[in-house]
């Protein structure tokens, strides 16, 4: 079965790597460098590498090894790509791009913040008993959508709304930020923050206001994590391009008991 | 909240990491040859189940046509 090359992060070239850091596989993750650019890799049979717990952990531990040492962009989960010669070819061909963002976001961590709420009471326009009675059923279920949609424009005003409080306490401390307002009924917000490591204790304290001072809302705070949601090539939409299915999991497991 | 049996915050970074490492970070394109399993599921520690089912359809260049469930309670 040929090898292939598994891609963790990219790093400056130059950039120490940690003994022995050892990949999937037990491979050794060594660098694959093209002019200022250096890949963290490692030799992968074909074979699929699945998308489960201990194999995202180990990718996360790579990055997070290789973080240590130097300025680190962190890969996605599941880059494979032919040999050494074609991981030289993609860096060429998003040099870049990739430096830049080294640069910008290299030494950078992003905290996440979830807010959880129970969905505020929403006003409601119901027919009157003359309207109800001159209103076929078509109509009533035309009502019935709109009104829906009405209440929904309503929850997610109130959810922006809050979504402006929060960057207005923990924008002082970061440098960026990517959000989903609304994304479940359940789930008021899913922001992500740029901010540099020793900015870390200010946000957590931050939140700490914002907990008090809103105390019907449940704020989930989890980092520092690499840079992922930052990336300039993110192949998608971005931080807020998530699955549905994966955030009504989410909502799920997140209101189910978390303290 | 709805009374439930109790998540350990473990799950929920766990979550997080993998909400961050399958949908985010740095995506190359060209010879990229991803390989992820048919599996739709991701079993946690504590056998907490996620789909990914949208991302590996993605992955393997379908369009995702589903229809949207309605979220529940609790």
């Amino acid at each position: 079965m040929a090898e292939r090359r598994y891609v963790y992060a990219i790093q400056a070239r130059g950039t120490s790597l940690p003994a022995r850091l050892a990949g999937f596989g037990g491979s050794e993750v060594y660098q694959v460098s093209h002019r200022r650019l250096s890949a963290l890799t490692s030799a992968v049979d074909i074979g699929r590498i699945e998308p489960n717990a201990p194999n995202v952990l180990l990718h996360e531990t790579v990055v997070e090894s290789a973080g240590a040492q130097g300025d680190t962009l962190p890969v996605r989960f599941g880059t494979v790509l032919d040999s050494d010669d074609v991981v030289r070819k993609v860096l060429d061909e998003h040099h870049d791009v990739l430096l830049s963002d080294l640069g910008r976001l290299g030494n950078k961590v992003e905290m996440g913040v979830t807010v959880l709420w129970e969905p505020p009471q929403l006003s409601e326009q119901v027919y009157e008993p003359e309207q109800a009675a001159t209103t076929g059923p078509g109509t009533r279920y035309l009502h019935s959508l709109l009104l829906k949609h009405r209440q929904e424009s309503e929850l997610r005003v109130t959810a922006q709304r809050l979504a402006n409080e929060i960057d207005e306490i923990v924008g002082h401390f970061t440098l960026d930020r990517r959000q989903s307002v609304l994304p479940a009924p359940r789930l008021a917000l899913r922001a992500s923050y740029l901010l540099e490591s020793r900015q870390i204790p200010a946000f957590l304290d931050a939140v700490d206001v914002l907990r008090s001072q809103q105390s019907g809302h449940r704020y989930l705070v989890n980092g520092p994590w690499p840079p992922y949601s930052f990336v300039t090539l993110s192949g998608t939409a971005g931080a807020e391009d998530m699955s549905e299915r994966f955030l009504r999991e989410a909502e799920r497991l997140i209101t189910a008991g978390v303290r | 909240m709805t009374a439930s049996p109790r998540i350990d915050a473990e799950d929920v970074t766990l979550l997080e990491l993998l909400d961050r490492v399958i949908d985010r970070g740095v995506y190359l394109s060209g010879d990229v040859t991803i390989s992820v399993a048919d599996v739709d599921l991701i079993y946690l520690g504590l056998k907490v189940m996620l789909t990914t089912a949208e991302r590996a359809d993605e992955m393997r260049g379908l369009t995702a046509a589903r229809s949207r469930r309605e979220l529940s309670d609790g």
